[in-house]
């Protein structure tokens, strides 16, 4: 059963509140996309669908870090966010194991993780990057979709302990996305006050990626 | 696809209006907490369509409250240091503020929907002392990261789904709004690869 699903029926239940609420009238495309995913039948096998979309991440950061598209300030901005990511999927490849589920494969290729990056609605390609805000918007895009993939699994999972985990992950990678929003604060022309960038990085009360 | 991310514009106000703004979103009228303190053993997580237990609700409810109170200490001591702050700290200050409350009132939503009441919040808050925008800056920086330690202790014995995902998203905040603390002050914007 779908998440949207399950969440219609809580919401019926009275068991809600009005922020989960309104995740359960998401449109009924949402529901399409979920049924191709794979049954989570177990916390093992939802940590390595987060991880699936974590490896695509760390994968996009490479790419993007490597490309031509952005400046040099950025890229000293950003390079250690690829760092974290590689330690996020390093955390969650031992967290796999530990469940004694299967690691999904990495993308070997930008065509896979354009491909991988279609399947999740993300805006944008690896090889459509035109400027530096294309690059940044992308990298956004892609932590937005992995942060919502951690907030679903925050409803799915069963063990205190994993879901601690995806906790801290969601975190971190909210965190990410604070550099994210105010790397493309400051391509703005002209450029914003400083206090407006710092705004920039905190700029809603609930984060909850994209789903 | 649902767009998650949702915007609130934040709201510039003087610091008279900080402290009726502060009253009037904390208000709430209802009774006590319900019953639930002190339950024991380790709550079996459920999935969205299991229907909780008492024993679980009532957990549940014991931590949402305590998070609550915590929340609700934050932006006592956003109110209180605010105005110790130079324009632009306390621009960003009234930002973060604004989602403050917003998580209260997220958190009080969220227990409502397991069947307790928020208790009232309480006249005044233990937030310790600042003097001036340094020890302004740092009082607010110990209190974000005191809810996201808060947070992370708390989220994995949750039962109530929706609960871990409201909480969840309340952190992600939180974390953020440490960042961009961190960030005025000068300080690495992120600490390490995993917040903690």
């Amino acid at each position: 059963m779908t998440t949207r699903r399950r969440l219609l029926r809580a919401a019926g239940a009275g068991l809600l509140t009005p922020l989960a609420a309104a995740v359960a009238a998401a449109p009924a495309a949402a529901d399409a996309e979920a049924a191709d995913r794979p049954a989570a039948a177990s916390d093992g096998a939802r940590l390595a669908r987060v991880l699936d979309v974590e490896q695509l991440m760390l994968y996009v950061y490479g790419q993007v870090l490597a490309g031509p598209r952005l400046t040099a300030a950025q890229r000293a901005s950003l390079a250690p966010l690829r760092r974290y990511e590689a330690t996020h999927v390093a955390v969650l490849r031992r967290a796999v194991a530990a469940h004694g589920a299967a690691a999904p494969p990495p993308p070997g290729s930008p065509a896979q993780a354009n491909r991988r990056l279609a399947r999740r609605d993300v805006a944008g390609r690896l090889d459509q990057l035109r400027d530096d805000r294309d690059a940044v918007n992308l990298l956004l895009a892609t932590e937005r979709v992995t942060v919502g993939v951690y907030y679903e699994a925050l409803i799915d999972l069963t063990q205190p302990a994993t879901i601690a985990l995806a906790a801290q992950l969601m975190a971190s990678d909210a965190e990410h996305e604070s550099i994210l929003l105010e790397t493309l604060a400051l391509t703005a022309t002209p450029p914003p006050e400083r206090v407006d960038v710092l705004r920039s990085g905190a700029p809603y009360p609930l984060v909850q990626g994209v789903r | 696809m649902v767009s998650g991310d949702r915007p609130r514009a934040p709201r510039e106000v003087s610091r008279r209006g900080l402290l009726r703004g502060v009253g009037a979103t904390l208000a709430a009228g209802g009774a006590l907490l319900a019953s639930g303190c002190g339950a024991s053993g380790s709550p079996a997580a459920t999935t969205a369509t299991t229907p909780l237990a008492p024993a679980q609700s009532a957990r549940d409810l014991t931590l949402l409250a305590a998070a609550l109170e915590l929340e609700r200490r934050t932006v006592a001591a956003y109110v209180a240091c605010i105005p110790l702050l130079d324009h632009d700290d306390g621009k960003l200050a009234r930002q973060l503020l604004s989602q403050e409350l917003a998580h209260t009132g997220e958190l009080i939503s969220l227990i409502k929907a397991e069947g307790g009441h928020a208790r009232p919040k309480a006249n005044s808050y233990a937030i310790g002392a600042a003097a001036d925008a340094g020890s302004a800056l740092a009082l607010l920086r110990g209190f974000e990261q005191l809810l996201i330690r808060h947070y992370l202790s708390m989220i994995g014995q949750l039962a109530s789904p929706a609960s871990r995902a409201g909480v969840g998203s309340i952190l992600a905040a939180d974390s953020q709004h440490a960042l961009v603390l961190r960030q005025v002050v000068g300080a690495p914007a992120i600490a390490a690869a995993l917040v903690s």
